[in-house]
């Protein structure tokens, strides 16, 4: 079967490759752009390691076809710093020791990051929802919520 | 050189021009060295190395929890699009491992490829290398198996009784077979009789742990592909990196300078990727298909990961306590362990 073009915007650079029919967005970020941020875990949308935002909403790109991503605006873990300069909560993050072994944290960041732009200030509650599609095995949680309440200036609540 | 109260010797001297040994880090905050590669998205986890034209493998698994395995017959699976290679038991140099085997501990008991005989729901029979992950999924439901299914146990306790189907023939009637250095296990001393008739109190009990499953994030996989002069090099998320080493070496009886491991960046194992099935499995693909081609063993998503380790104790213990002192004076424990169906898998 023919293979098909898909141009996308990825965190904030127009790229174009080819996808192979019924790819993933998630093996087209990975092998078709290079971009390998983003995690295989499942494959099947339980685990959240895959999580991209499209259009400033967060998927789980492991079941996004990768053709139906074209022309979007596609971001990852990978566009959160700038240059040298870290996202707010990439530091947080290795401030409140958010991730042992690095598995699930750039879905989770991405999870995190989609939920402080569309709520800067959000409750524990509202945390604690944001990132719950992201499965993490090594923290038990509390220390990436406490780093992501940390970025949005709340202090956590019992 | 400092002597401490209790009569240790501290030889601080010997690593003073490493570390600062005034141990000093409870209250501080201490960065780990890998977080930031982590955060970043650029620590290198196994499947993170990308290589042209790599192939994938994925493995033909029993649908049974005991059975013979008759036949494989991989001629549809052989024609199907993208499959370049169809791997069974045969290709195994030396087809019968047990990880310990390395510290002389257990019988090799565990075909990489199963050939004659399955034990477990999901031991791999065959394997499959094509072009792609989903034509390889699609081959491997094409590879027909000839089963014969046997009686099979699940329950230790079940597994013990008179009659019950070996699980494995290494281990005839479900029994741990010590051997050679390791034959003197039993620990009996004392006389329990009298320390029961002593006892203020005798407790009974029986003590069961639940089912252990790691879950990793990062399911377990290799990448193998060729190196120069004779060598492949082998990208895992193993724990047990040169177990994993002397694993390879051994079943695909190559000597270990010809192999090139590479892991260090574990995305979660709790104990659960030592196996060492995945990274011989991906370089014996390597080998067989040649032709400048690089291949995945990427074997672990949720539904195909091996089971690892389910372990479960059952302990009845009859404790004699004197009651006003408060301490055992005797102890009867009988331990029956799901070690699954291979010794090994217990760690």
């Amino acid at each position: 079967m023919a293979k098909i073009p898909v141009t996308l915007t990825h965190n904030g650079t127009e790229r174009a490759a080819f996808a192979d029919p019924g790819q993933n967005l998630l093996e087209f970020l990975r092998r078709g752009l290079g971009d390998l941020s983003p995690k295989y875990g499942c494959g099947q949308g339980t685990c959240g390691a895959c999580t991209v935002t499209i259009d400033g909403e967060t998927h789980l790109s492991c079941l996004v076809l990768a053709e139906t991503a074209a022309g979007r605006d596609v971001r990852t873990a990978a566009g959160l710093a700038k240059g040298a300069t870290l996202d707010p909560l990439q530091d947080a993050f290795m401030e409140h020791f958010a991730a042992q072994c690095g598995y699930c944290t750039p879905g989770m960041l991405v999870s995190a990051r989609a939920l402080l732009d569309r709520n800067p200030n959000p409750s524990r509650e509202e945390v604690v929802e944001a990132i719950s599609g992201n499965l993490c095995r090594c923290t038990g949680y509390e220390p990436i919520i406490q780093a992501i309440l940390s970025v949005a200036g709340r202090r956590a609540s019992a | 050189m400092s002597v401490g109260t209790n009569g240790f010797e501290l030889r601080k001297e010997i690593f003073a021009d490493e570390r600062d040994d005034n141990l000093n880090e409870i209250g501080k905050r201490t960065r780990r060295q890998d977080i930031e590669g982590h955060v970043t998205g650029r620590s290198p986890f196994y499947d993170d190395h990308l290589f042209d034209g790599l192939l994938h493998m994925r493995c033909v698994r029993s649908p049974h929890h005991h059975a013979r395995v008759r036949r494989i017959d991989t001629a549809a699976a052989e024609r199907m699009p993208g499959v370049v290679r169809i791997v069974t038991g045969r290709d195994v140099p030396v087809n019968l491992n047990t990880l310990l085997s390395l510290l002389d501990f257990g019988l090799d008991d565990e075909p990489i490829l199963s050939e004659a005989k399955v034990a477990y729901k999901g031991e791999p029979v065959a394997a499959v290398i094509a072009e792609t992950e989903a034509q390889a999924r699609a081959a491997v439901q094409a590879v027909r198996v000839e089963w014969e299914v046997l009686p099979h146990v699940l329950d230790v306790e079940e597994a013990l009784k008179p009659g019950a189907p070996s699980v494995n023939p290494a281990y005839p009637k479900n029994a741990f077979v010590y051997h050679g250095k390791y034959d003197h296990q039993k620990l009996r001393y004392g006389d329990l009789d009298r320390a029961l008739a002593q006892a203020d109190h005798v407790v009974e009990g029986r003590y069961q742990m639940s089912p252990i499953e790691q879950a990793p994030m990062e399911t377990c996989g290799a990448i193998a592909a060729q190196e120069q002069n004779g060598r492949y090099v082998c990208y895992t998320g193993t724990q047990a990196l040169f177990f994993s080493l002397g694993t390879a070496s051994k079943v695909l009886n190559l000597p270990s300078s010809r192999l090139h491991f590479i892991g260090g960046t574990v995305g979660g194992g709790f104990g659960g990727k030592v196996d060492s099935v995945h990274e011989p499995l991906a370089i014996l693909g390597t080998m067989l298909v040649l032709a400048g081609v690089s291949l995945a063993s990427a074997a672990g998503d949720l539904r195909e990961k091996e089971p690892t380790i389910v372990a479960l104790f059952t302990a009845a213990c009859i404790l004699g306590i004197n009651t006003w002192v408060g301490f055992v004076v005797g102890v009867v424990v009988h331990v029956a362990f799901i070690a699954g169906p291979r010794a090994m898998d217990d760690e």
